[in-house]
C-alpha cells in the first residue's frame, strides 16, 4: 500500500521517528494497563487509564496528519470522514485490546490450575494480543522495515513480564508459607492458652482456704478433714488431667457445689447459696469450668463486699433454644464501666472458641444482679463422647 | 511492755488462727475482735489498742480505707492472702504485713519488729504508703475492652483494636479483622482508660500505634496513617496533634 522508498530521506526519518513514538506509546499502553498492572484494580479504573493512553495515541496520529510528516501515511488520505473513522477505529482497537488483556488475565487468574499452566497461558495469550497491531501493520504495510523493531519490543516486554510474574510467584509462595506457619503457631498458642485458662485457679482462693484449714486443725478435726477433701476434689477437677473440654452439667455443678462448700466454711453463715437445675438438663454437655468462675466472681465482687448476709443463686434452664446459666448475687451493682477484672474474659474466649459466636453473655439487673450465659444446644453429650 | 491487741478480719476462722498463734506470747493481751471495717474504726478509736492485726480485703471497707479514717494510730500488721509486690513497701516502715496462711515463724519476726519500735507510726506517713500501694494496685494495664451492647457483653482484646472513631453519639471501635463495635462512653473517657500505646491523632480518632502499617506525610503538617486491618483503613491526623505524632514516631 505504501511505498516508503518513494519518499525522500527527510520524510523517511520523520516517518521512522513517528512510528517509534507510536510503538513506544503502544508499549506504554501494554505496560501501564495490561501486563504489569497492579492487583485488585477495578475494571472501571482500568478503562480510565486505557482511555488516556488511547487518546495519546490518537493525538499522535492527528499530529502526524496535520504536519503531514508522512506524505503517504494512511491518516492523511481520503475525505475527512474517513480520517475520523480511522482515528475512531484506532481508538476503539486500543480500548478493545486493553479489555481483552484485562479479561484474559481475569479468566486465567480465576482458573483452578497450577501456577505453571497459568504462567504458560498468560505468556502465550499476552504475546498473541500484543501481536495484533503488528499483524495489522504487516497486512497494511508489508514493506515496513520497522517490523523487526516491533517484534523485538514485544519479545523484550513479554520476557520481562514473564520474569516478574515468576518472581512474584516466588515471593507470594514465601508469604503464604509464613502465613501458614503463623496460623499454626496461633492454633497451638490458642490451645495452650485454653490450657492456661482451664487451670487458672485463683491462688488467693487456695491461700485463704489453706489458712482456714490451718485454723480449723486446732478446732475441729472433722471440719478440717471435710475442707481438705473438698479442696483436693476441687483441684483435681481444675487441673484436669484428661484434658476434657466438655463435661456434663451435673459434673460441672458438682464442682460449683464443692467450691461453694469450701467458701462456706470460710464465710460461715454469711454465705448462702442455692443451685437449681432441671433433671433433664443434667446430662447436657457444657464447656468445662464455665460456671465456677461466675460463682467465684459473685463471691469476690458481690458477697464478700457487703456486710449483710450474701446470697448466691445458680440457675440452669432452657430459654428458647438456649441453655441459660444464670449466676446472681445480692452484692453491689456492676460498676457502670468497664467491667475490668470480672474474669468474664476467659469465659467469653471459651464461648467464642467452642460456639463460634452463637453463644453470648448478658448482664442482668432485674430482679437481681446476675451474669447470664446463653449456650446453644448444639453440642450434645453423645457427640462429644 | 504489754501489747493490747485488736484482731480485725471478716473470716472467723482467720481470726481464730491469729488468736491461736498469738496466745503463745505473754506480752499479747487481747482486747477485742472486729469483723468489718466500720466496726474496726470504732474499736480502734474507742479501745485505743497498741497493736492491730488488720485484714486488707474486707466487705464494705477494706483495711486501707480503715487506716484513712482512724484517729488513733497503733502498730499495724496487715494480713492478706494477696502476696502482692506492692506490700513490700510496708517492710521498711513502722508497720508489717503477714501473708496468709500465717506461719508461726513469721509471727515471731513480726513481734520482734514491733518490740523494737519505740513509737507508734506516723499517721501521715502511713496514709501516704497506703495511698501508694492502692495506686499501684489499681494501675493494672487494661488488655481487654468489655463492650456492653444491648444486653450482651462483648470482649475485644485491645491489641486487636486498630482505632476508635468518635461519631455524634457513639464511639465506634474497629478491630483488625474489620469488626465494628459501638461504645457509649466518650472518646476522652475511653482514652483515659487505655494503655499508652493508644494515641490520639485527631479530635475524632484514637489509634493503636502497634497496628499501624504505614505513616505518610500529608500536606499542612498532617499525617496519613494506614492501619493494619483488612480494610487498610486510612486515618488522617489533624494539625493540632502533629507535634505529638512527630515526637512519637520521630518523624
Amino acid at each position: 500500500m505504501l511505498k516508503i522508498s518513494h519518499f525522500n530521506k527527510q520524510a523517511k526519518i520523520l516517518y521512522d521517528f513517528n512510528s517509534f513514538l507510536l510503538i513506544g506509546l503502544y508499549f506504554i499502553f501494554l505496560i501501564r494497563l495490561g501486563i504489569f498492572r497492579k492487583q485488585n484494580i477495578t475494571w472501571l479504573q482500568y478503562n480510565k487509564q486505557a482511555l488516556f493512553v488511547c487518546i495519546a495515541i490518537v493525538l499522535l496520529i492527528i499530529f502526524q496528519s496535520i504536519y503531514k510528516v508522512i506524505p503517504g501515511s494512511i491518516a492523511i488520505f481520503g475525505p475527512p470522514y474517513i480520517k475520523y473513522l480511522i482515528l475512531l477505529f484506532v481508538f476503539l482497537i486500543g480500548l478493545l485490546l486493553a479489555n481483552i488483556i484485562y479479561f484474559v488475565e481475569y479468566v486465567v487468574n480465576h482458573l483452578k490450575i497450577d501456577f505453571n499452566s497459568k504462567f504458560l497461558l498468560k505468556t502465550v495469550s499476552s504475546f498473541l494480543i500484543a501481536s495484533v497491531p503488528i499483524i495489522i501493520t504487516l497486512i497494511m504495510m508489508p514493506d515496513d522495515d520497522l517490523f523487526v523493531v516491533w517484534i523485538l519490543f514485544v519479545i523484550f516486554i513479554l520476557g520481562a513480564r514473564a520474569i516478574m510474574m515468576y518472581q512474584n510467584h516466588l515471593i507470594e509462595n514465601a508469604v503464604k508459607e509464613k502465613d501458614l506457619e503463623l496460623a499454626q503457631l496461633k492454633a497451638t498458642q490458642q490451645q495452650s492458652e485454653l490450657q492456661a485458662i482451664h487451670s487458672r485457679i485463683n491462688p488467693h482462693f487456695l491461700y485463704n482456704s489453706l489458712n482456714s484449714i490451718a485454723s480449723l486443725a486446732g478446732i475441729s478435726p472433722e471440719k478440717t478433714e471435710k475442707m481438705a477433701l473438698a479442696l483436693s476434689r476441687f483441684f483435681r477437677f481444675a487441673i484436669n488431667k484428661n484434658n476434657e473440654e466438655f463435661v456434663k452439667v451435673k459434673d460441672e455443678l458438682e464442682v460449683v457445689e464443692t467450691y461453694l462448700e469450701i467458701e462456706k466454711i470460710r464465710f460461715g453463715e454469711k454465705l448462702q447459696y442455692k443451685i437449681s437445675c432441671k433433671k433433664e438438663l443434667k446430662e447436657t454437655a457444657v464447656p468445662r469450668f464455665i460456671i465456677q468462675p461466675l460463682v467465684e466472681n459473685a463471691i469476690k465482687h458481690g458477697v464478700s463486699n457487703i456486710m449483710e448476709e450474701g446470697h448466691i443463686k445458680v440457675e440452669l434452664k432452657m430459654t428458647g433454644e438456649f441453655l441459660t446459666i444464670r449466676v446472681s448475687d445480692n452484692g453491689k451493682d456492676f460498676p457502670e464501666d468497664p467491667l475490668y477484672g470480672y474474669g468474664l474474659q476467659s469465659i467469653y474466649d471459651k464461648l467464642k472458641l467452642y460456639y463460634k459466636g452463637e453463644a453470648h453473655i448478658e448482664l442482668d439487673k432485674n430482679p437481681d444482679k446476675a451474669i447470664v450465659l446463653y449456650l446453644p444446644l448444639t453440642k450434645k453429650w453423645e457427640e462429644i463422647k | 511492755m504489754n501489747f493490747r491487741t485488736l484482731i480485725i478480719d471478716d473470716e472467723e476462722l482467720a481470726r481464730k488462727r491469729l488468736v491461736n498463734l498469738l496466745s503463745g506470747y505473754s506480752e499479747i493481751e487481747f482486747v477485742g475482735e472486729a469483723e468489718n471495717g466500720v466496726e474496726a474504726i470504732e474499736k480502734i478509736d474507742f479501745i485505743k489498742p497498741d497493736l492491730v492485726f488488720l485484714d486488707i480485703k474486707m466487705p464494705g471497707m477494706n483495711g486501707f480505707e480503715v487506716i484513712n479514717q482512724i484517729n488513733h494510730v497503733p502498730f499495724i500488721v496487715f494480713c492478706t492472702a494477696y502476696d502482692d509486690f506492692a506490700l513490700k513497701a510496708f517492710e521498711t516502715g513502722s508497720v508489717d504485713y503477714l501473708v496468709k496462711p500465717v506461719e508461726k515463724e513469721r509471727i515471731d519476726l513480726t513481734l520482734k519488729k514491733i518490740r523494737s519500735l519505740t513509737s507508734f507510726p506516723n499517721k501521715e506517713q502511713l496514709i501516704n504508703t497506703v495511698k501508694e500501694i492502692m495506686h499501684t494496685e489499681s494501675e493494672q494495664e487494661a488488655t481487654v475492652l468489655p463492650i456492653k451492647g444491648s444486653g450482651k457483653v462483648v470482649f475485644v482484646k485491645l491489641q486487636d483494636v486498630t482505632y476508635f472513631q468518635a461519631s455524634e453519639k457513639y464511639v465506634e471501635v474497629f478491630t483488625r479483622n474489620g469488626e465494628k463495635h459501638l461504645m457509649e462512653q466518650s472518646l476522652k473517657y475511653i482514652e483515659s482508660k487505655l494503655p499508652s500505646y493508644f494515641l490520639r491523632v485527631h479530635r475524632r480518632y484514637l489509634i493503636n500505634t502497634g497496628e499501624i502499617r504505614e505513616v505518610q506525610k500529608y500536606f499542612g503538617g498532617k499525617y496519613v496513617f494506614i492501619m493494619d486491618d483488612i480494610n487498610r483503613s486510612k486515618i488522617i491526623s489533624s494539625r493540632n496533634f502533629g507535634q505529638v505524632i512527630r515526637e512519637m514516631f520521630e518523624l
